[in-house]
């Protein structure tokens, strides 16, 4: 009896090291996705048709914003924070204030759903991606069109402003990554050189390069005006659904998923660029990682979700 | 063996037996012609998602099975064609899908291959039935066709025998919200004897033009 609390004690503590414990945890029904505001005070999740909107440190629930019965299929944050720009599966997109939860402008991209929205640093531009392939600038102030750009086939995954708003990175189902000029549309270059999808394709903040990983299980840097790969980190063990990194670009966190259960929960990776050696800090099957993000201050944060909660981490 | 008649022999003899009248300032010969082209009219395969696992440069083979792998041995063989009925000559037809228990390869290209289709525009490919996978409803065959002059064509080949679909798929070919038309739900024959049994499955693949 002895020997098995013994065991049953190294059973607990080796569980505990592989999932430390969350900061908080607010009580809410299924959260597919969170963006996190820069300065971590705000989270920002969606359910099936809502928007719900969180003070982090208090775990109140600040607004909850239904999307007008339609759901919610991709969604991004402004990068002052201050709106939350969402794409519908019926294809309309909606902005709202974060602050008031006020419906500042909604109109339609196309009648197919939303597969994914950007926000332009200066806050002028933000871009959709629709079932038809095609990719649109809008104007924020008048949702006008600016531009557009198709991609040939399959369906776009991920769509990322440069900093400069001069380009927008797309990445698709036929495995490349474009990068197109935003005002006229027109196609800068191609990296066709992936054999497998990226799911997430992002600009570091100097604008330098371009970084993006997806079911190859591996994370690329490419030079953001030629588009060469420049680095390639060691193969992980299961695909990458979405990534964030740090400001100088010597850390990586992504989240992984299960090639053979998509939506059961997966693990959530910590990479040092420079040695290409990776951490696990959350592998634990009963928690469905759903957002990451490095914050001004250099944190990691992430957020997952497990039993009717929305739980938050942070590492230094 | 009879003679087989023509279609053009056939409008050509209704005509002049008079079951066919031609009201035209166009020759009778330029409205044959129409008519034979409208008639050889296809609307092109409903198309569906690519999905998340497609992987390029996959290679030029027509043998996707080796000998021991677990699964139904299954035989694919189809025409590619455009709406005007043209068959295509070489053109790109690439298949994957997953092993029988529902894993996609990610690492390499087990179950993954490129064909060219022949002088008579068709393909033919040798594979195990694949499994199901949770996320997923339907066993699939993905298909990217790409041709010179048409537009690709990404679809999905499903199966009739399914038991998603209960024996009845043109009621219940929406249990999977990613099976688009009931057309892509294919007959399956079983040939061979117990020891040698094989599914074999037609599937025609029609392009549109650009």
């Amino acid at each position: 009896m002895r020997h098995l609390l013994v065991i049953l004690f190294f059973v607990v503590v080796a569980c505990s090291a592989q999932t430390p414990q969350p900061e908080n945890a607010f009580p809410t029904d299924r959260i597919w996705a969170t963006e996190i505001s820069g300065d971590g005070r705000m989270l920002v999740g969606t359910g099936k048709g809502v928007i719900k909107i969180w003070d982090r440190k208090s775990g109140t629930l600040q607004k909850s914003i239904p999307n007008n019965g339609e759901r919610v299929t991709y969604f991004v944050l402004s990068p002052d924070s201050t709106m939350v720009l969402a794409g519908g599966l019926k294809g309309s997109l909606r902005v709202w204030e974060t602050r008031t939860g006020e419906l500042k402008k909604q109109w339609s991209a196309s009648s197919l759903t939303v597969d994914s929205v950007a926000f332009c640093s200066n806050g002028r531009f933000v871009a959709s991606a629709s079932g038809d392939r095609m990719i649109r600038v809008w104007e924020l102030s008048s949702g006008n069109l600016v531009s557009s750009a198709q991609h040939d086939i399959g369906e776009i995954e991920s769509l990322d402003f440069s900093p400069d708003c001069s380009s927008l990175a797309s990445t698709g189902d036929d495995a490349n990554v474009y990068v197109w000029d935003t005002k006229t549309g027109k196609q800068r270059f191609n990296v066709n050189e992936l054999l497998l999808i990226s799911f997430k394709v992002k600009y570091s903040k100097d604008g330098k390069q371009l970084i993006f990983a997806g079911a190859a299980q591996q994370i690329y840097f490419a030079d953001a005006e030629s588009g060469k790969i420049l680095k390639v980190l060691p193969k992980a063990s299961n695909p990458i659904g979405t990534l964030d990194a740090s400001p100088d670009i010597r850390r990586i966190a992504a989240l992984h998923f299960n090639a053979d259960h998509m939506s059961d929960a997966a693990a959530l990776s910590l990479w040092d660029v420079a040695s290409g050696s990776r951490k696990t800090p959350i592998d634990d099957r009963k928690v469905f990682i759903n957002g990451c993000r490095f914050l001004d201050d250099g944190r990691l944060l992430a957020t997952g979700w497990t039993d009717g909660k929305l739980m938050v981490w942070t590492w230094k | 063996m009879g003679h087989m008649i023509h279609r053009r022999e056939l409008l050509q003899k209704c005509l002049a037996l008079g079951g066919l009248t031609v009201i035209s300032t166009s020759s009778a010969e330029a409205l044959l012609g129409a008519w034979e082209e409208e008639e050889a009219k296809r609307h092109p395969t409903p198309g569906t998602v690519l999905g998340p696992f497609y992987k390029k440069r996959a290679p030029e083979s027509r043998t996707l099975r080796l000998a021991n792998d677990p699964g139904m041995p299954l035989s694919v063989k189809g025409n590619a064609l455009n709406t005007r009925g043209e068959l295509l000559v070489n053109a790109t037809v690439e298949v994957w899908h997953t092993d029988h228990f529902g894993h996609y390869d990610l690492d390499g290209y087990r179950f993954r291959a490129k064909l060219l289709t022949d002088s008579k525009g068709a393909y033919d490919f040798q594979s195990v039935m694949p499994g199901h996978y949770p996320d997923r409803v339907a066993q699939h065959v993905h298909y990217l066709v790409t041709a010179p002059g048409h537009k690709p064509l990404v679809t999905q080949l499903y199966f009739a025998t399914d038991p998603v679909f209960q024996g009845d798929p043109d009621k219940n070919f929406k249990v999977d919200p990613l099976v688009s038309s009931r057309e892509l739900v294919r007959p399956v024959q079983l040939v061979g004897d117990p020891k040698t049994i094989e599914a074999s499955v037609s599937f025609d693949l029609c392009l549109e033009r650009r």
